[in-house]
């Protein structure tokens, strides 16, 4: 009995840098699912129960990445989307994250800004595409101005949000010990915003692959949704396919990237 | 004389009194809290504010410490002065040793021996989750001492605590108190807390200071000395609590 809870006290005074160990059972479990599915499409392929005419097989589409690396292709590709992706993400966090702070911070900007934010909104950003091309052309303009515009809301109204959620408490506190303005913001109201800024900033980058493949799809020359209708039009499913799993990849990827952040910014209230 | 109350509230003439309240007046929604509170506290004394519920008591000190400026009436407070509050209001995302030095620009150094003083140098580095209630209080009571107040509001400090880690924390504040000799108004609903630590306790009804009642000063103070007995009697019954609702 003794043994026991001397081994539970040490147990909860160690770091806590070992849940990484702990977890990799369930995180094996967790690859196990996908594992079967590569090896029914696999077998599934090579059987001949999924005709490759409708749905390419595992070793094509593995050859075909292949040559589109050797050949320079796909890196080209996923360069010009990626570059696409980073500006209009970009702008998009400037632009929202800014009238968040405006919008948030004074009463003017909550009273001008806030209103009309809320009602774009719910447009979808993907109906404006039209309008787009016509102000901005079919150029890289458009497609970076859509990505930038429907990127701007869910970090606005996160941000926004997390900014009006500020604790009053914590506020009057720091009032208390005579902070600026400044440093109240830069101290107290911020940091407590942040948990919902990362949130807008996860949804964010959702929507921007979203909108990266509509905007590449319709016209474009570079980019892996150009790379994959370029494919459409020579029936070359094992391309598209590529470019299905390159997409996939790229959310995965930023997904991981929030949770590092989330990780870093967050770390006081890990347990 | 009474008149509007200045956002910034001034700063002591040379009256020897360290807070002057006079007539102030406090309403919420037309139901009046404070009905003219005089007050007066001496540099260094310990009084302890004692009243039901509602009374008044915590938006007394609020008042006082410049975050209610809603009240009227005549109020002088020292510019230096600091409030703990019921809860710790610890900033989540900042460590021990930078919430203590939050309200004094570059005051690492002093943050880090108040710490000490209030027996937490060792957590200095942690998150105030990690911290029990009893400690975040104290770290509280840090960053409140960090800034060398002349006044100190404690407004109900200790009443989330357990009844042991409370008896320490007393302990520690009288310690504080002694070292750093600021002025400090208790706020407590605990008639035994004012009685174990003020030199003067003050009885706060219907918004009004209806009593004033010296402590012997003699210490330690033993709860079960016979003018102890008789003052905190008076108290109750000024706080219209009779002895079989107490038990």
């Amino acid at each position: 009995m003794t043994l026991e809870v001397g081994a539970l006290v040490q147990l909860a005074t160690r770091r806590p840098a070992r849940p990484s160990r702990r977890w990799q059972p369930s995180r094996w479990r967790r690859a196990l699912a996908p594992l079967v599915l590569l090896a029914i499409w696999a077998i599934g392929s090579t059987s001949g129960l999924i005709p490759v005419r409708y749905f390419p097989s595992l070793w094509s589409v593995g050859a075909t990445t292949l040559a589109l690396i050797q050949s320079g292709q796909l890196q080209e590709n996923l360069l010009s989307s990626l570059g696409r992706v980073a500006t209009g993400l970009g702008l998009g966090i400037g632009v929202g994250g800014g009238l968040a702070l405006v919008a948030g911070l004074t009463r003017l900007g909550g009273d001008v800004v806030d209103p009309v934010m809320q009602m774009l909104r719910t447009l979808p950003a993907l109906a404006l595409v039209p309008m787009f091309v016509v102000w901005f052309g079919i150029g890289e303009t458009a497609k970076v101005a859509m990505i930038a515009f429907a990127t701007a809301f869910p970090v606005y109204l996160n941000l926004h949000a997390g900014i009006l959620g500020a604790d009053h408490k914590l506020i009057e506190a720091a009032r208390t010990l005579e902070l600026s303005r400044w440093q109240l913001i830069r101290r107290v109201v911020l940091p407590g915003a942040m948990a919902s800024l990362l949130v807008g900033l996860r949804y964010a980058m959702g929507v921007a692959w979203l909108v990266l493949v509509v905007c590449e799809q319709i016209n474009a020359t570079t980019g892996i949704g150009a790379m994959m209708q370029n494919a459409e039009d020579f029936l070359r499913t094992d391309i598209i396919v590529v470019g299905l799993v390159l997409y996939a990849l790229l959310g995965l990827a930023s997904d991981a990237l929030v949770r590092f952040l989330e990780r870093r910014a967050l770390a006081w209230r890990e347990s | 004389m009474a008149r509007e109350l200045m956002a910034t509230p001034e700063v002591p003439s040379g009256s020897g009194y360290v807070v002057e309240v006079e007539g102030l007046r406090r309403s919420f929604d037309d139901r009046p809290v404070l009905q003219g509170v005089d007050l007066r506290l001496r540099p260094g004394e310990l009084v302890a504010l004692l009243g039901a519920s509602g009374s008044g008591k915590t938006t007394l000190l609020r008042i006082l410490a410049g975050i209610d400026p809603g009240a009227t009436g005549h109020v002088v407070v020292p510019r230096r002065r600091a409030i703990v509050f019921q809860e710790h209001r610890l900033l989540p995302w900042l460590r021990v040793v930078d919430n203590v030095a939050l309200g004094l620009p570059r005051g690492e150094a002093r943050a880090a021996d108040l710490l000490a003083e209030v027996g937490l140098a060792d957590r200095a580095r942690a998150w105030p989750r990690q911290l029990s209630g009893g400690q975040a209080q104290r770290v509280a009571l840090a960053r409140a001492l960090v800034r060398a107040p002349e006044l100190l509001l404690l407004d109900e400090p200790f009443g989330a605590l357990d009844a042991l880690t409370r008896l320490r924390m007393h302990a520690l504040v009288r310690q504080l108190w002694m070292r750093h000799r600021p002025t400090i108004l208790l706020v407590t609903h605990d008639v035994d807390e004012a009685l174990t630590l003020a030199d003067r306790v003050l009885v706060l009804v219907e918004g009004r200071i209806a009593s004033e009642l010296a402590v012997p000063s003699a210490r330690p103070r033993r709860r079960s000395d016979p003018a102890i007995l008789r003052l905190r009697e008076a108290i109750l019954a000024r706080l219209e609590v009779n002895d079989e609702e107490v038990g």
